[in-house]
């Protein structure tokens, strides 16, 4: 198993509880109500079927025909309030059961990760002394050849990975540590957000950069030449980091075109390719005019309509006059519609191209869902007084 | 008994109560086949209902015995061996210290060769020592994950 792996199965147990149980409790929240409001259908079925019988009884009074229908509607909707009710009852005593499981989680793992905590910190100072090393140095501008530069390429991102995964351990063990606190103090969640490599990225980004925008940083030095720092390198050399500077400004990153160790950096960095395809793909897509050959068509179809019009429709200049614009306009009418249609799809079709660069960034970068579970009690007698009246 | 002089027509004047009877079984029996028909109804109604009850029902039943049960092998399982984590944790924390105390060694030599020297030599140091210090690192996450078992 990668690093990777070994240290997202640290949240094994949590995935097991959001991933097995907690849809399962949500789900029966769902049933529950459906069967009591199956019961107040088969009532609201009686009432009805004995006012309909009371209909053929010439006797009965119109007032106890509805104090039927007023009974028959308050025992429905009291059966259905008390299904919700239940249903709430049995969400909490479910979320009972889980916080009890989570509590034995947390008093049996607390401990444990507070030394696996102890070794992650350790371990991330000694990758971030080896890391800030490494990005003060300075390479010369022009490498003796591709070998030399691969090789350099290739210590950087070790460096960066190790830092990397350094970074991530020590903040899902300081997240763990949280939702443990959290478990042994009768809490279902810490709220605190859940660490991803994304996340882990845009913290090195800062580190590397500061204040300035890694995209101009990006841009400069591989524009400009000169020595490259460490930094530059592995922002250059790096799958991820040059994607994250990319998230907000989605244009066309084109490398320098000389032989210079930039221009052999980026352009075998294989991220920045796929990138940059993908932003060709929406660009030309954008630059489409998706409707001009139907205005062309127009503009020709209305030449024929006018010339019709003159010549073969009988009857003096105005008749002709009258029935060539009543066509020009039909025809522009349904040509309209016809672009209006083809430019929706064309807006589709452009946010879906954008919607694929911004999965790619994601996917690569490593930016996890965060869960967003609803782990707040019910209170069983608001839930049936606001189902009763609603 | 009711008027009915009013509400008939003339040809049955000679003979009012036949037509009376006749109206009035004709009209009970329409009611009757109302009613019969409208109870009917409703039955077929209920008894549907009554099914889509017992599937959410048995449903409902399964599951919620899915759920407990599966929350009950979990708490089972969470209250782990005390004993075997006690017993492991001296060998656990000598390997740490061992592979902490090799990593640390292994970075201050990496901090001190990582340079801009550039020289096929110094290239194949770096590359070395970047190879020890990611098994080690490997080593001690393997142990962390080991510290954390999961369910």
């Amino acid at each position: 198993m990668n690093d990777e792996k070994l240290i997202i199965s640290l949240l094994d147990d949590i995935s097991a509880l959001e991933e097995q149980v907690i849809p399962q409790i949500n789900e029966l929240s769902q049933k529950l109500p459906e069967i009591y409001s199956n019961y107040a259908e088969t009532v609201r079925e009686l009432v009805s079927t004995t006012l309909d019988i009371c209909r053929d009884i010439p006797n009965m009074k119109s007032s106890t025909r509805l104090k039927i229908e007023i009974a028959g509607e308050i025992a429905a909707r009291s059966i259905e309030a008390f299904g919700k009710a239940k249903a709430a009852y049995k969400h909490n005593q479910l979320l009972d059961k889980m916080m009890a499981v989570k509590k034995m989680i947390a008093s049996e793992n607390r401990e444990r990760n507070a030394k696996a905590l102890e070794s992650a910190k350790i371990k991330f100072e000694s990758s971030r002394r080896l890391f800030n090393k490494y990005i003060s140095i300075n390479y010369p501008a022009k490498l003796k050849d591709n070998d030399q530069i691969s090789r350099i390429s290739a210590i950087s991102l070790r460096i960066l990975n190790l830092y990397r995964t350094n970074m991530f351990l020590l903040s899902m063990c300081n997240y763990l540590n949280e939702e443990y606190r959290y478990w042994s103090n009768d809490m279902q969640s810490s709220d605190l957000p859940r660490p991803d490599y994304f996340m882990i990225n845009q913290i090195i980004i800062q580190e590397m950069f500061g204040d300035k925008k890694p995209i101009d940083v990006l841009e400069r030095s591989s524009k400009i030449g000169g020595q490259l720092s460490g930094a530059e390198v592995m922002l250059m050399a790096d799958p991820q980091l040059p994607l994250i500077t990319f998230q907000n400004n989605r244009n066309r990153f084109t490398p320098p075109s000389d032989h210079s160790t930039s221009n052999t950096l980026i352009s075998s960095n294989e991220a920045i390719s796929n990138y940059n395809y993908l932003v060709q793909q929406r660009d030309a897509c954008q630059q489409e005019e998706p409707d001009s050959p139907i205005y062309a068509s127009g503009v020709f179809s209305s030449i024929i309509i006018i010339l019709l019009s003159i010549f073969y429709i009988p009857g003096v200049w105005w008749v002709k006059t009258i029935v060539g614009a009543i066509a020009i306009i039909w025809l522009w009418s349904r040509l309209g519609s016809y672009t209006s249609k083809i430019e929706e799809i064309h807006m589709q079709d452009i946010t879906y191209l954008d919607n694929e660069i911004s999965n790619y960034i994601a996917g690569v970068c490593g930016l996890i869902k965060q869960p967003n579970f609803d782990y707040n009690k019910k209170s069983a007698i608001s839930t049936f007084f606001s189902s009763f009246f609603s | 008994m009711k008027n009915y002089n009013n509400s008939y027509p003339a040809e049955y004047a000679d003979n009012i109560e036949t037509p009376i009877v006749v109206e009035e079984v004709r009209q009970l029996s329409t009611r009757t086949d109302n009613i019969i028909a409208n109870v009917s109804n409703a039955l077929n109604n209920i008894s549907a209902n009554a099914v889509e009850i017992s599937r959410i029902s048995a449903d409902v039943q399964l599951q919620c015995a899915q759920l407990e049960h599966m929350l009950n092998c979990m708490m089972v399982k969470a209250q782990r061996d005390v004993t075997l984590y006690e017993k492991s944790l001296p060998i656990l924390d000598k390997q740490f210290n061992f592979c902490q105390q090799r990593l640390d060694k292994l970075m201050d030599k990496a901090v001190d060769l990582i340079s801009d020297d550039i020289s096929d030599a110094s290239l194949a140091r770096q590359e070395a020592i970047m190879t020890l210090i990611e098994t080690t690192n490997s080593s001690i996450n393997n142990l962390i994950s080991k510290l954390i078992p999961s369910l």
